[in-house]
């Protein structure tokens, strides 16, 4: 290290100002500060996190071991009962199976669509393509309340109703589409199906914008076909936005609620009670928070599990 | 900084000296808590400010929400931390529900009536508030249940005769057979919604002769066994069921709908099941559109309240509710002295003077409880409402105020979903019956086995159940 | 997307076609598909459309029209009517304010906290970072739904039911964002940090002068989805507002359906919930767009 004249921007040889004292040099050091403000960022944040996030979690593992009426004053320790009730329940398992049918009713389709409408915009002008993303996420930013509300307009059974209209002028039948139970469920997934692609078009547009032209020069030059193309070229390059489709769509579908409540409240009778819905009843209809607590730390076990099947069953082969 | 200093001060001096008047007064703190329909306009707001106006060393506070579950769980958490508002306006069978009749934080108003005061209310109002050998609520006014509100035109042109059957009643079968005469290419006979059949079904039922409870409360189930069920049910499953896929008297669509008053509105039908106070919301909006606040077509037709039908067949006859709905009064833990409670009682007195009971009824649009105030009531004034106040007066029964709890399961896990089939015609009225039976008798019996306390309490039913529920009481002791 | 060696009249991804070795009645075929294909598309995208369409035009007709079949899409005479029913018949004013109030407040407080704890987590090093990770990673997985419950119990507890307290400080959980900004902040580049940091330039300051800055975008992403995930909310709102005057504009619209057979302002309700995200998602589209793809899109 060279003696040369102090000037202010040279610090490359001149450590920062190196006081004696050792406390106020630890008080100093670099790493002390850094991890201060880090504490400093983080406390608030995980503060809330704890008080309103983790610590009613444990307490709804906690409660689901209760028989707990809040309005009957009444809570004790009733051990596995809850659990056993709800397996016992017949509706809980309905709640299940419609849930089940919704999710399987609507992500796999939701995603192949999406992908197969981002295909379709990629060679259009990039007007159009913002034309068709804005359409096609309207129904994203609006929320669920209004769209059933509008919705309830188009299943309306008299044949003022649109979809009875449309039905009545290609001479069928006025149909009672929420108000029987072989209809009320593919109403409600038809419904979805034309409001929830939206943000999976969007996210596919940007992967298969990010594929390089080269790779599908590359292609053209081997003379493969547009089946194959898609296959071992296309299709491995987007995975990683399937596979966030797929666990963001599951995960949002499992958890259904808004549309049900305010389109049918889980009729005719129960075939649109989903999992969300039921334990919404069981917890704010009949205030058994205990069974309602067994029914939550179930769907977050749903929940939680097929995400990590999904992710184990696509993510083989995809870096993040 | 030494600027905001000082402004900070000043606001602070500004704010003590403002409070200081408040606080040197200690006024005596009333609380009154009510759920509502709608809360702009609610009678309480004006009745509260002109008592505090005029009666200055009392405050009233009045804290009002729609009705919804969290009122009364926020009655259970106030009874429960000891501080429950001091007068709250309260169905029976709501405050049953987070057991503040039980509560000894609950007033026997019976301790406070004067003899003109029950003798105004009548022998069968104290009667039907008595629970357990105290009075639980200060009686505000009646809920005498739905009815049938019907298109006066369209039953003239079908030449049906109104005034024998409101003098008379009508059973089943000539309630079947107006529906079908009435149903024409347009329009139909009869038309309820998803949301009202089930009540609807329990009122037909019960007048078919199944013990039951009141529509809007759900059934009694005395003795925890389950009541809903015989020839009765089956009666009343297959008018409903024979209405729609028999006669077509009554749209398919049903169970599509989620309310069915347009249906009558726009005379798409010509009979709904709905409460008495159709007459009046007909009116008003005809009114509003009149003035041109809302646009639409006025129903422009001449509203009439018929009875339900009754099916002696099955041991039905015609019988109607019988319940009040008033103010609770708390004390609080600890209590806060007589002279509080004196308050109250003055307080309440105010609110049911005949005219601010009357005045209280009219913007409800129910019947007030006194007989004084009757003179004040609109809804009185009206002669279908006042026919139906008399005939309901004469056929009511007894009606425990509030229903089983194990009932709320039933209703949604196995009447609902089984009501809805059947209205589908998805199972005949017979498979109905036997699968509602063969379901909720399990439940029932589940919620018995967890809940052995409460179980107790409906272990016994009242004396001579369910022939008192069954025939009108004899005319009011 | 390029095509520099395409034939000219090529459009990139359109298929291989070696000149020559395609039939006339593969190409008619495949030329087939693809106007099915775009018919397809315009049909999908007219029939997401149609709802929308019908709730303004709803909105500005009377309410005679409103059921009609088939349906008017352009009033013959629009009519302010509907709204005006709307703002007369209950809370509707309250139920506005209480939205662009509670959202705003819980908007901000996102940015605030997510956007330092996200630059924390990604750019700063200090013990216990992984553990705080993946803390991240579970809280992500518990959805509202399975603490509701408890949380309900306790707003009883905090004396918070039914005031604005308990419609803003849950709402101040979000791992979700956190994992947003921890990722955004990931792609800032270190080296800016780092010679702040030789400059001896004191923490906070290297956040606000030199980290803030850049991290625009992001935070513009955050706040439009935290906005809008919350003006849209619907579940905790609904059970833990008791009294009209504390329900936000999306619950309080429900209260509005029961009780009126009146479509025309319950449109004009909508309408008035609706616009302003469709507003905000116009003006601020290409952030929504970009928003959307940190996560999900590898670069």
């Amino acid at each position: 290290m060279t003696s040369t004249p102090a000037s202010g921007k040279d610090h490359a040889d001149r450590p920062p100002g190196r006081p004696r004292d050792p406390i106020r040099r630890l008080l100093q050091h670099r790493l002390y500060n850094e991890w201060f403000w880090a504490y400093l960022f983080l406390l608030p944040c995980l503060a809330i996190f704890v008080v309103f996030l983790v610590y009613p979690a444990m307490q709804s593992v906690v409660y689901s071991f209760e028989a707990f009426n809040p309005l009957q004053g009444e809570r004790r320790f009733i051990g596995l009962d809850n659990y056993a009730t709800l397996f016992r329940d017949p509706v809980w398992w309905t709640a299940i199976l419609n849930t089940l049918i919704f999710t399987l009713a609507t992500v796999p389709f939701s995603i192949a669509v999406s992908l197969g409408i981002a295909t379709l915009l990629m060679p259009l002008h990039s007007r159009l393509q913002t034309l068709f993303k804005t359409v096609f996420y309207m129904p994203g930013v609006t929320s669920a309340v209004v769209i059933g509300m509008v919705w309830l307009w188009i299943f309306y059974p008299f044949s003022e109703g649109l979809a009875n209209y449309v039905v009545e002028s290609l001479g069928g039948e006025r149909i009672n589409w929420l108000g029987r139970s072989a209809t009320a469920m593919p109403s409600i997934i038809l419904m979805t199906w034309l409001t929830g692609l939206g943000a999976a078009i969007v996210l596919y547009m940007a992967a298969l914008g990010n594929i390089p032209a080269s790779m599908y020069e590359a292609a053209d030059i081997d003379c493969a076909g547009s089946w194959t193309r898609f296959r071992k070229i296309t299709w491995p390059l987007i995975k990683p936005t399937t596979l966030y489709a797929a666990i963001i769509g599951t995960a949002g579908s499992f958890l259904v609620f808004d549309i049900v409540y305010s389109m049918t409240k889980g009729g005719p009778g129960t075939a649109t009670t989903t999992i969300v819905y039921r334990l919404y009843d069981i917890a704010f209809g009949r205030f058994e928070f205990g069974l309602a607590s067994a029914s939550a730390v179930l769907l977050a076990f749903l929940v939680v599990g097929f995400s990590v099947l999904q992710l184990r069953f696509f993510s083989t082969d995809v870096e993040y | 900084m030494k600027r905001a200093a000082a402004s900070l001060l000043t606001g602070a001096l500004l704010v003590t000296v403002a409070g200081a008047p408040a606080m040197a007064q200690e006024k005596d703190v009333i609380i009154l808590k009510s759920g509502t329909g709608v809360v702009s306009g609610h009678p309480f707001f004006e009745l509260v400010e002109t008592y505090n106006a005029e009666n200055p060393d009392v405050e009233v506070r009045l804290d009002i929400a729609p009705w919804s579950d969290e009122i009364w769980a926020s009655l259970g958490a106030g009874l429960a931390s000891g501080n429950p508002p001091d007068v709250m306006r309260v169905s029976i069978g709501g405050a049953a529900g987070q057991g503040a009749l039980q509560s000894p934080l609950l007033i026997d108003t019976s301790e406070y009536f004067t003899d003109e005061e029950k003798a105004d209310y009548g022998a069968g109002i104290i009667g039907s508030i008595d629970i357990g050998g105290s009075s639980v609520i200060w009686p505000q006014d009646l809920d005498w249940g739905t009815q049938l509100v019907a298109n006066g035109d369209m039953l003239e042109a079908a030449g049906i005769d109104v005034a024998k059957i409101q003098s008379e009643g009508w059973t089943f079968d000539e309630f079947k057979a107006a529906a079908k005469a009435l149903t024409t290419e347009d329009t139909y006979g009869f038309g309820t919604s998803a949301g009202y059949a089930e009540s609807l079904f329990l009122d037909l039922g019960w007048r078919a002769g199944t013990p039951d409870g009141s529509a809007n409360m759900g059934a009694y189930f005395w003795g925890n066994e389950f009541t809903l069920k015989g020839p009765g049910q089956v009666a009343a499953a297959t008018l409903l069921h024979d209405m729609m896929y028999v006669d077509e008297s009554m749209p398919k669509e049903v169970t599509g709908l989620q309310e069915h008053m347009p249906l009558l509105w726009s005379g798409r039908v010509a009979m709904i099941n709905y409460w008495h106070g159709a007459v009046g919301e007909i009116k008003a909006y005809n009114e509003s559109i009149e003035k041109g606040e809302v646009s639409g077509t006025p129903a422009d037709f001449n509203v009439v309240l018929l009875p339900y039908p009754y099916n002696p067949a099955t041991g039905g006859s015609e019988v109607n509710l019988n319940r009040v709905t008033g103010l609770a009064l708390f004390k609080q833990d600890p209590y806060k002295g007589d002279a509080h409670t004196q308050n109250v009682i003055d307080f309440v007195r105010y609110l049911t003077t005949p005219e601010n009971l009357a005045a209280f009824a009219n913007w409800e649009g129910t019947i007030p409880a006194k007989a004084s105030a009757a003179e004040f009531s609109t809804m009185l004034s009206e002669p279908q409402i006042a026919w139906w106040a008399d005939h309901a007066r004469d056929h009511a029964v007894y009606t425990f105020p509030y229903g089983h709890p194990g009932y709320a399961q039933v209703s949604s896990d196995v009447l609902g979903p089984n009501l809805t089939a059947l209205l589908n015609d998805e199972k005949t009225p017979e498979q109905f019956e036997a699968d509602v039976t063969a379901a909720a008798e399990p439940i029932l019996a589940t919620w018995v086995a967890s809940n052995a306390d409460t179980a107790a309490e409906w272990a016994t039913a009242p004396e001579g159940w369910p022939g008192i529920y069954l025939a009108p009481l004899a005319a009011n002791p | 997307m390029s095509s520099t060696s395409l034939a000219p009249g090529r459009v990139a991804g359109s298929g291989p076609d070696p000149v020559g070795t395609t039939s006339t009645a593969a190409r008619v075929v495949r030329g087939v598909v693809k106007v099915l294909s775009y018919t397809v598309l315009v049909l999908f995208a007219i029939a997401t459309l149609i709802p929308f369409i019908w709730m303004i035009s709803t909105a500005f007709k009377p309410n005679e029209l409103s059921m009609e079949m088939p349906p008017v899409f352009i009033p013959p005479e629009p009519t302010l009517k509907n709204f005006e029913v709307f703002f007369k018949q209950m809370n509707a004013w309250r139920w506005i304010f209480n939205s662009v109030v509670t959202v705003s407040i819980i908007t901000l407080g996102h940015v605030i906290l997510y956007t330092t704890a996200g630059y924390a987590l990604a750019k700063l090093s200090f013990p216990g970072r992984r553990l705080v990770f993946g803390m991240v990673i579970i809280a992500l997985t518990i959805p509202l739904y399975v603490i509701v419950v408890p949380l309900y119990q306790m707003m009883f507890q905090f004396g918070w039911m039914n005031t604005y307290a308990a419609l803003i400080i849950p709402a101040l959980v979000g791992p979700a964002n956190l994992f947003l900004m921890k990722q955004f902040m990931q792609t800032l580049p270190s080296s800016l940090i780092d010679s702040a940091r030789v400059d001896a330039c004191p923490e906070w300051r290297i956040f606000l002068r030199v980290v803030l800055p850049i991290a625009k975008p992001g935070i513009a992403v955050l706040a439009i989805f935290t906005f809008m995930g919350y003006w849209n909310g619907f579940f905790w709102p609904l059970i833990v507002t008791q009294t009209s005057e504390m329900r936000t504009l999306t619950v309080g619209l429900t209260s509005v359906r029961y009780g009126s057979f009146d479509y025309g302002s319950l449109m004009a309700g909508s309408l008035i919930a609706a616009a302003p995200m469709f507003l905000v998602f116009l003006i601020f589209q290409r952030y929504f767009l970009k928003g959307l793809t940190v996560g999900a899109v590898k670069g």
